[in-house]
């Protein structure tokens, strides 16, 4: 029993593996990907180990006017903003923040379009006509004009924000896996599940989603990007987060105000928010041409 | 054709009628009483039950959208809470700002993106290749409003060649148009380099080729030709883009659009105000998208032919 259970696991994980590694191996051939991946990775740990590069309430909230608008040098090298508050601890602590926010509100996206694609792209006829025509209707309406509306309507909080994002973003994820089910309901593997009596849910979500990963990835990194554009945009306008958190377009915004003597305060967190829409670009079109099975071998 | 058209226009009024019911479901999650809001917090119950009936608030969700809808289809998308006067005048006047800003944005990001595209496309892996797409990579990426603060920055308070807010003449428009039309200058270089790269390599080409037509005639007319239906689609869906950009462009460079009207009426907590323009604007983005359906079953032979049987 224990050996079979064994040889059951290790067949699993190579099989996993071999498809896994053999999009990783033509993703490594891209080096626009990899930058991007670079880029990424380290945006990612400095959002993380944050705390250890520079504390949050006295350095990156607190204030200190002895300190006002110095210029980038060793001490603050990307200089200090009109209330003494390093610039560089807040850029870092900034992309914690809408990193994790573009993640959650991008996998809360996922999560919803995809039962929504799955339900519509597998029962097909009516259903699908009518979940369709309902994200025709939110996709017609632009991203930054939901969350517009919808922190309009709820006020001003990161928990709006969150949910504004998610329903904005909720449509791309449902087609993008409505047309991958449409392509591969029909398939052998399909037809076998359900000759051997497997439920509609099970062949859903053991057969039919895995298979729509790769475009759903794909997805989900561009979008990321977009959100993160979205989120620096409405807090820019005084709409978004509320300073004053370190978020990058708060910074901006701030930065705003004193352009003309120090433009390095709207440079460095511009330069932090096109780094990582970038590199999520970067990565986001790697992984699309990696996952092309045209382009195999 | 007319078929498909009056298909597409059947389904546009569902698109309207649904968008109008989302925004106005989320408007009315609003969480307090608007009478109180507008009556201000010293007001009695009694004033605001009064202004509640005036306003229709004391009636059912449904009624209330369904008077909504009869307000729309004569003109009237109710009174602001703040001033009392009528939205829809408010929108007709800041309206043209937005959609010329728009509209030029789109106008630049199509005259630049389409022809670099191509040149890109013709001579891949060149320096002009090389050098567009990492000026595209760059543009995909800024932030507008980053990168309209600096050209703000260098070109209206350092240069002063050109004025950095308002729409006194037609220079102001340069700036913000331009800033705007970035992002969407990215996507369609890269979209028009990319189906021109398709296309090159399709057979009619070695066939034109062997017939002798010119070098030109080859990628405008056979090429370009068949790279535009793509091209076209991404101009309509990103002109929703643009109309939802600039909210954050007119506030960039101080432009009375409907964008900062959007943005002062959060502010003060003027719903009617804000679903009056978020529907405007959005409707105007449905238009547009039926539009450019219209447009692509025109140039695509094969769309057309599909409803010209049935």
């Amino acid at each position: 029993m224990k050996t079979e259970q064994t040889t059951q696991t290790v067949t699993q994980t190579y099989k996993k593996r071999s498809q896994v590694s053999a999009v990783w191996h033509r993703l490594k051939k891209n080096k626009l990907a990899m930058l991007g991946l670079f880029i990424l990775c380290i945006l990612i740990g400095l959002a993380i180990f944050a705390d250890f590069i520079a504390d949050y309430d006295t350095v990156v909230v607190g204030l200190d006017m002895s300190q006002r608008l110095l210029t980038p040098r060793l001490e603050h090298i990307f200089g200090t903003d009109q209330f003494g508050r390093d610039v560089f601890a807040r850029i870092i602590h900034g992309g914690r923040l809408s990193l994790s926010l573009s993640i959650i509100s991008m996998s809360v996206a996922v999560a919803i379009g995809a039962c929504i694609g799955a339900v519509a792209g597998y029962y097909g006829g009516r259903v699908d006509d009518v979940l369709m025509r309902l994200m025709d209707i939110l996709l017609a309406i632009p991203p930054m004009l939901m969350s517009i509306s919808i922190v309009a309507a709820l006020g001003q909080s990161m928990i709006n924000l969150l949910i504004a994002l998610a329903i904005a973003y909720i449509p791309v994820f449902a087609r993008v896996i409505r047309s991958t089910i449409l392509s591969i309901k029909g398939q052998e593997f399909v037809e076998a599940a359900r000759a051997c009596g497997t439920s509609n849910a099970r062949i859903i979500l053991r057969h039919i989603i895995p298979n729509a990963i790769g475009p759903i990835i794909v997805e989900a990194t561009l979008t990321m990007g977009a959100a993160i554009l979205v989120i620096s945009s409405l807090s820019f306008m005084g709409l978004g987060i509320e300073p004053p958190a370190p978020e990058w377009g708060t910074m901006l915004y701030e930065g705003r105000e004193v352009i003309r003597s120090s433009p390095y305060l709207v440079i460095f967190p511009g330069i932090a928010i096109a780094l990582s829409v970038m590199s999520l670009n970067l990565l986001g079109d790697g992984l699309r041409d990696a996952l092309d099975p045209r382009l195999k071998n | 054709m007319a078929k498909y058209i009056l298909k597409r226009l059947a389904m546009m009024v569902l698109v309207v009628l649904g968008i109008s019911f989302i925004v106005f479901t989320i408007m009315n999650l609003t969480p307090g009483n608007a009478a109180q809001m507008i009556l201000g917090q010293s007001a009695n119950p009694e004033q605001v039950a009064k202004l509640e009936a005036e306003l229709g608030l004391d009636q059912p969700f449904f009624a209330r959208f369904f008077n909504f809808w009869k307000g729309v289809l004569h003109g009237d998308f109710g009174q602001s809470y703040q001033t009392r006067l009528p939205v829809f005048d408010e929108i007709l006047a800041r309206f043209p700002t937005t959609l010329k800003l728009a509209t030029f944005a789109m106008l630049i990001a199509t005259a630049i993106g389409v022809p670099v595209g191509v040149i890109s496309a013709v001579r891949q892996y060149s320096i002009v290749d090389g050098v567009s797409m990492v000026i595209a990579m760059l543009f995909a990426s800024v932030p507008s409003f980053v990168m309209g603060l600096l050209l703000q920055l260098e070109f209206a308070l350092n240069l002063r060649w050109l004025p950095a807010t308002g729409t006194a003449s037609w220079q102001s428009y340069i700036l913000p148009a331009f800033t705007l039309s970035a992002a969407t200058m990215a996507t369609l270089t890269r979209m028009t380099r990319s189906t021109m790269l398709e296309a090159i390599r399709q057979d009619y080409i070695r066939t034109a080729r062997a017939k002798g037509a010119t070098e030109g005639a080859v990628v405008l007319r056979h090429a370009l030709r068949n790279a535009l239906l793509p091209i076209v689609t991404v101009i309509g869906v990103d002109f929703g883009y643009l109309l939802g950009g600039t909210v954050v462009i007119e506030s960039v460079f101080s432009l009375a659009g409907l964008g900062t009207l959007m943005i002062t009426s959060i502010r003060m907590k003027d719903t009617p105000v804000v679903m009056a323009a978020v529907m405007f604007v959005t409707i105007a983005y449905s238009l547009v998208n039926l539009a450019v359906d219209i447009i692509y079953a025109y140039i695509d032979p094969r769309v057309k032919s599909q409803y010209a049987k049935g």
